[in-house]
């Protein structure tokens, strides 16, 4: 069941950082749902099963992406598996220990993802804009994160609501079109 | 506190680098047939994901909409309501003014506890029968009362040298010249001369008549008054009312009312209608033409407005 509520959040995730991600922009820093996901699991999973789901994570989003295939699962898992040293003490019911390891966290997975890409594919350093971006990017999805957090159980029940409406309509327009 | 297995963990991160390697030379058909079936797992997802990012801006554009539609209501209700205490009020202050149009000077009070003292004069109406024209040919030839000249019952050589239309009434019942002449509530003209029992009426329409008349206008709220002027005769059947200023409305059917501040009756007095009323360029009055209400030459009998001392004023003090 754990499993599978992961691999739900998963898609979640991944779904909302490719087709909604870019609309809810605030000043061209838009949040990266993804690496949340990833941070969410990391922190919340123990062993060599959080690592391995991180990959996965990794790997799905490098099919999602432009750029070469297994260099986010690379760096996923070795993100992951530093979380899990420095995080062995982390006690989990605290919401400012969880956000204060949210914002580092995906930071690290954003600039390392991009200056990544960068080198593999172009062969250039990252640059100062990227490092801004990647930092707004990670601010953005660390507030968001909070807000999630303190409003865990609204935002499921909304998600819960608007997600079988939407589905059904979904449906309907499906058949519409067949 | 949590217990993590690092080797476990570590063996797991190395493995997965490993294989992250090896996807990197991966050949491309390989990574485009994974890239599609990424693309394929992920679309039903994106699709709900982009309906319910629509459908919430489809709400939150009609909520939005509501709320103006709901404040723009709410400020014509509140314009309304303002025009409709302002036609209230309106109304109000009309019948206000209507009441004190039909309850004029004798019945208002200056201030409350205060009632207004008795008129120095009243009205005294005396009734005078016209003297045909035969009978007024033959009072002229001094054969009606055939009692000679030395009984001093001979009447004004004055009054019977005017051509003008004779009424049975003198000096006898204390008539004066200038007192006008009624039929109901129109004026037919005015006492031209007087003699000891007879005297001569000068109709409206002679030339040399003349009087304070004042235009009105009657509404679905009651009379309106305008402009005052002076009505005068022509010599036909017609008068003319002059002195009314180019800046007045005037218009054919307003009533020609008296014009005078006596008061002492209780309604305005009828001289006649305006039949014509003509505005030159540049004319600083109007030139209007009045029918008169009555014929002096179709009528029996006037009646005299005379002026009386209040006798109640003197056994008051």
């Amino acid at each position: 069941m754990k499993h599978l509520a992961i691999l739900a959040s998963a898609y979640v995730a991944f779904v909302l950082q490719s087709s909604v991600a870019n609309q809810m922009a605030i000043r061209g820093y838009s949040p990266e749902f993804v690496w949340l996901a990833l941070v969410g699991i990391v922190l919340y999973v123990n062993g060599w099963t959080g690592v391995a789901w991180a990959g996965f994570v990794g790997f799905v989003f490098d099919c999602i992406s432009p750029d070469r295939l297994g260099i986010n699962l690379i760096w996923a898992s070795l993100v992951a598996l530093a979380l899990q040293l420095i995080l062995k003490n982390h006690n989990r019911r605290s919401l400012f220990q969880t956000i204060a390891f949210v914002f580092p966290a995906v930071l690290l997975l954003s600039i390392g993802s991009t200056s990544l890409r960068l080198v593999v594919s172009a062969g250039n350093m990252p640059t100062a804009t990227v490092m801004t971006q990647a930092a707004g990017n990670s601010l953005y999805s660390t507030i968001l994160a909070l807000f999630l957090l303190v409003n865990l159980k609204t935002a499921l029940l909304w998600i819960g609501y608007l997600f079988p409406i939407t589905f059904r309509r979904f449906l309907n327009h499906a058949g519409t079109m067949s | 506190m949590r217990h993590i297995s690092d080797k476990g963990s570590i063996r797991t991160a190395v493995m997965l680098t490993a294989a992250g390697i090896g996807i990197a030379f991966a050949p491309d058909d390989a990574t485009d047939r994974v890239r599609i079936i990424a693309y394929d797992v992920l679309q039903p997802g994106q699709q709900v994901a982009r309906s319910t990012v629509n459908w919430l801006r489809l709400k939150s554009s009609l909520y939005i909409e509501a709320i103006e539609q709901a404040q723009a209501q709410e400020e014509y209700n509140d314009q309304l309501e303002e025009t409709q205490l302002a036609l209230r009020r309106l109304q109000i202050k009309n019948a206000t003014l209507h009441e004190v149009l039909q309850n004029p000077v004798g019945d208002r009070h200056w201030a409350p506890g205060s009632i207004a003292p008795s008129p120095l004069a009243v009205p005294d109406m005396l009734h005078a029968n016209l003297i045909g024209e035969e009978s007024a040919e033959l009072w002229r030839a001094g054969l009606i009362v055939d009692v000679g000249s030395n009984s001093q019952l001979v009447e004004s050589s004055y009054v019977l040298e005017d051509p003008l239309p004779l009424i049975d009434r003198g000096h006898d019942v204390g008539l004066s010249e200038g007192l006008p002449a009624y039929a109901g509530r129109v004026v037919v003209g005015k006492v031209a001369r007087v003699g000891h029992w007879s005297s001569t009426i000068q109709p409206v329409t002679h030339q040399e008549f003349s009087a304070l008349a004042q235009l009105a206008r009657a509404g679905s709220q009651g009379v309106h008054y305008g402009a005052k002027g002076i009505l005068e005769g022509t010599g036909s059947k017609t008068c003319r009312m002059r002195f009314v200023e180019s800046t007045f409305a005037v218009s054919v059917g307003d009533l020609v009312v008296s014009g005078g501040r006596d008061g002492l009756f209780p309604f305005p007095v009828f001289f006649g209608t305006v039949v014509k009323a003509d505005l030159g360029s540049d004319a600083p009055h109007w030139e209007i033409e009045v029918a008169p209400a009555a014929n002096l030459s179709e009528l029996k009998s006037v009646h005299i407005l005379r002026k009386s001392f209040n006798r109640g004023r003197l056994l008051a003090h």
